[in-house]
């Protein structure tokens, strides 16, 4: 097994979920975190996209450098946020 | 060996204007072992495909093995693909109608390849992915796992260059998906160079350096180890 699927209920889009795992034999303790960014302040119109892929590249490097970025998740239709899933570089 | 530059490609149809690639540059380095990732829809299959020469772009440049490609016709790429490139899909695409010997023995045969040496090949390789046994079945009374190896089968047997595999393990339990992951990286310390699209952070974890797109546009990369140069 090398994956665990953990099914989130309620993240919101400007909510950020922590997660722990630890591994007890091997002492070893896994921390992943889902990140949400705004592309967009809610109330105004949405970036071109070059201006909005700017943004989050920008995003990404401005990112604690403790942690390293492991996906781009799937986000809601329309939605205004993209949500990044990072994990702790021991 | 590959490299694209601003490489574009939009969707037309009716109304509606997709740029599923936009103004992507990449390079990829012989005997690399590269993961793209990206939400569903960021343009993953569109790269692979123009970069495997099954499509091509709207526009921008894409060098192939040193060759300028990105207009080339079909019959053409079809020529360059052969020996050359070698395909995993995430559904197999096996010929349900053809043996697992001969599923794996086609692509000699488009290169002209004469029957003794076919035989030789296709037994070494069926033996390497551990399906001889398999040999006579039809791809149906296959499991996935089983047709996946069949299918890795049939992309090496040209000794390509590069493989493109597409999900290779999306369809598959992770006892089997490992599997195939194993017969991914032992490729690629042979030399074969390995671009492969994934949604699995794990799979990922064994390629050399990870590319992030979003929106058609590569967002980050991330290097993961050093290339073994051979
Ligand atoms: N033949 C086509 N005609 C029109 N639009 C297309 C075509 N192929 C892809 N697209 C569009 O281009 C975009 C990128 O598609 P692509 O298949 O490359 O995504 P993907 O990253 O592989 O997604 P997934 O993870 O779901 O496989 C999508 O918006 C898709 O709808
Ligand atoms: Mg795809």
């Amino acid at each position: 097994m090398k994956e665990v699927c953990l099914p989130f209920t309620d993240l919101k889009d400007n909510e950020i979920a922590e997660v722990e795992i630890r591994i007890s034999e091997r002492k070893r303790v896994l921390k992943y975190r889902i990140e949400s960014f705004a592309l967009a302040p809610p109330e105004k119109k949405k970036p071109g996209t070059n201006e909005k892929i700017n943004l989050l590249r920008e995003m990404i490097k401005a990112y604690d450098p403790d942690w390293e970025l492991i996906q781009i998740l799937d986000s809601n239709e329309g939605s205004n946020y993209v949500q990044l899933l990072y994990r702790y570089k021991k | 060996m590959l490299r694209t530059e601003e490489l574009t490609k939009v969707f037309r149809s009716d109304e509606v204007e997709t740029i599923a690639l936009n103004r992507v540059n990449l390079a990829v380095e012989q005997g690399e072992y590269v993961a793209v990732m990206g939400p569903s829809g960021c343009g993953k299959t569109t790269l692979l495909n123009i970069l495997g020469l099954l499509d091509i772009p709207t526009n921008g440049k894409y060098w192939f093995d040193g060759q300028e490609v990105s207009q080339l016709s079909e019959v053409k790429r079809t020529r360059l693909r052969r020996g050359q490139i070698g395909f995993v899909f995430q559904s197999f695409n096996l010929i349900d109608e053809l043996t697992i010997y001969h599923n794996v023995e086609l692509p000699l045969l488009y290169m002209g390849v004469s029957a003794s040496e076919r035989r030789k090949r296709v037994s070494k390789v069926l033996e390497q992915v551990k399906i001889t046994h398999r040999r006579k079945n039809f791809p149906q009374q296959l499991s996935g796992g089983q047709q996946q190896r069949v299918a890795i089968a049939r992309a090496v047997i040209s000794n390509p260059k590069i493989i493109f595999a597409d999900e290779p393990t999306g369809n598959l339990d992770s006892v089997n998906g490992e599997e195939i992951m194993n017969l991914l990286s032992q490729l690629n310390s042979d030399g074969t160079t390995i671009v492969m699209v994934t949604h699995s952070p794990a799979d990922a974890d064994k390629a050399h350096r990870i590319i992030q797109l979003f929106d058609g546009h590569i967002v980050t990369e991330n290097i993961r180890k050093a290339v073994k140069i051979s």
